[in-house]
């Protein structure tokens, strides 16, 4: 990965990646390793880039595809294992932001299903509806309720 | 008030420390050392199918009334266990502190070392190993006797080499065709990592 396309195309987008990688990780390892990852990704995807979408778009859509198929294949390899039966401790204290209200609303964010992750990871950074159906695969009319749901499930969690 | 998930999420983002990417110094090492992990697992387990293999052909051989027979292809499993296990140290032996580029070429190259060896013990020592197997199990039989009796001694040569080819080829092609379906793709996913490695040094 040559530093001009680490420093032009990904460091600027970096924050996308941080917070999305963050939603579905437990410890500092792994984000680390889900960061990694998708960085890693968007350089040898770049040339399928062919400027449809914004290059913002692309790094959410890779980021979550990520994301997602990490968590899976992580899943797949504990199968069977006691600790699925144990509820993941949420944050370690070195995976965790300064920002005591942020953290809570990760952990809250945590405890929603993968899809709804994504979803509200998408409109919290204000993607529009439209942009959110896209990328997860739905109609954006179905996006206003999927995040009003999920809006009142995590104030029922954080309070 | 309370403040709402989306005042938290961007108020929460301003701080300093909230969006401080990870350096990429470590990029592939966490991918390397699970793939390593995974290829000294299955080399395992390949290996110790060879034990119940052993255990099956001395009780099959066995109540066939090949007692010998048994015995003999019970001990060269059990010898080949134990030399892949010798083997398979040698690449647990490979330092893992070099940089992980070396280290990965390291390994595959004593990958493909081990292949060779195997590939030529197969090739020449199957058939040294294995005729005596059939020598045990057919010299009590009247199609042996029939055969030794009525064949001229530079054909039973003639055969026993067709034999020992046939053996050397068959023993060849159903190793690399049974290494390439166990660790095929863990050999190309190592040869991608090295090439990604490569890449992203230039």
């Amino acid at each position: 990965m040559s530093s001009d396309f680490y420093t032009n195309s990904i460091i600027p987008y970096s924050g996308i990646i941080i917070k999305i990688c963050r939603a579905y990780t437990d410890s500092q390892e792994d984000f680390e390793d889900y960061y990694q990852e998708v960085c890693l990704q968007v350089w040898r995807t770049k040339d399928q880039f062919r400027g449809e979408s914004k290059w913002s778009t692309w790094i959410y859509r890779l980021s979550l595809n990520i994301c997602l198929t990490m968590i899976k294949k992580k899943r797949n390899n504990r199968q069977h294992t006691v600790s699925d039966y144990i509820v993941p401790e949420v944050t370690e204290d070195n995976h965790a932001f300064l920002d005591e209200s942020l953290n809570l609303l990760y952990d809250a964010i945590k405890q929603l299903s993968e899809i709804d992750r994504a979803v509200i990871l998408l409109y919290l950074e204000e993607r529009p509806y439209k942009e959110i159906g896209e990328i997860i695969g739905t109609s954006h009319n179905n996006i206003a309720v999927r995040i009003t749901r999920i809006k009142e499930r995590l104030k029922k969690i954080l309070n | 008030m309370e403040k709402s998930i989306e005042t938290i999420w961007k108020e929460g983002f301003l701080k300093n420390d909230a969006l401080l990417a990870p350096k990429l110094n470590n990029l592939y090492n966490q991918k390397s050392k699970q793939l390593i992990e995974k290829i000294k697992r299955t080399s395992r387990v390949d290996n110790l199918s060879l034990l119940p293999i052993a255990f099956i052909l001395l009780v099959v051989l066995s109540y066939l009334g090949f007692i010998l027979a048994g015995i003999y292809a019970s001990f060269l499993l059990i010898f080949l266990f134990f030399l892949n296990k010798k083997l398979l140290k040698y690449l647990n032996e490979i330092n893992i502190n070099t940089n992980n580029h070396k280290y990965l070429i390291a390994y595959k190259n004593a990958i493909g070392k081990i292949i060779l060896f195997t590939t030529k013990l197969l090739g020449f020592g199957l058939p040294l190993a294995v005729i005596p197997i059939y020598w045990l199990f057919f010299k009590e039989t009247r199609a042996y006797q029939k055969l030794i009796a009525e064949t001229p001694f530079f054909f039973i040569i003639l055969f026993v080499i067709g034999i020992a080819i046939l053996l050397s080829i068959l023993g060849v092609l159903i190793y690399k065709l049974s290494t390439k379906i166990i660790y095929g793709n863990f050999i190309t996913r190592l040869d991608e990592i090295i090439a990604d490695i490569e890449e992203l040094k230039n």
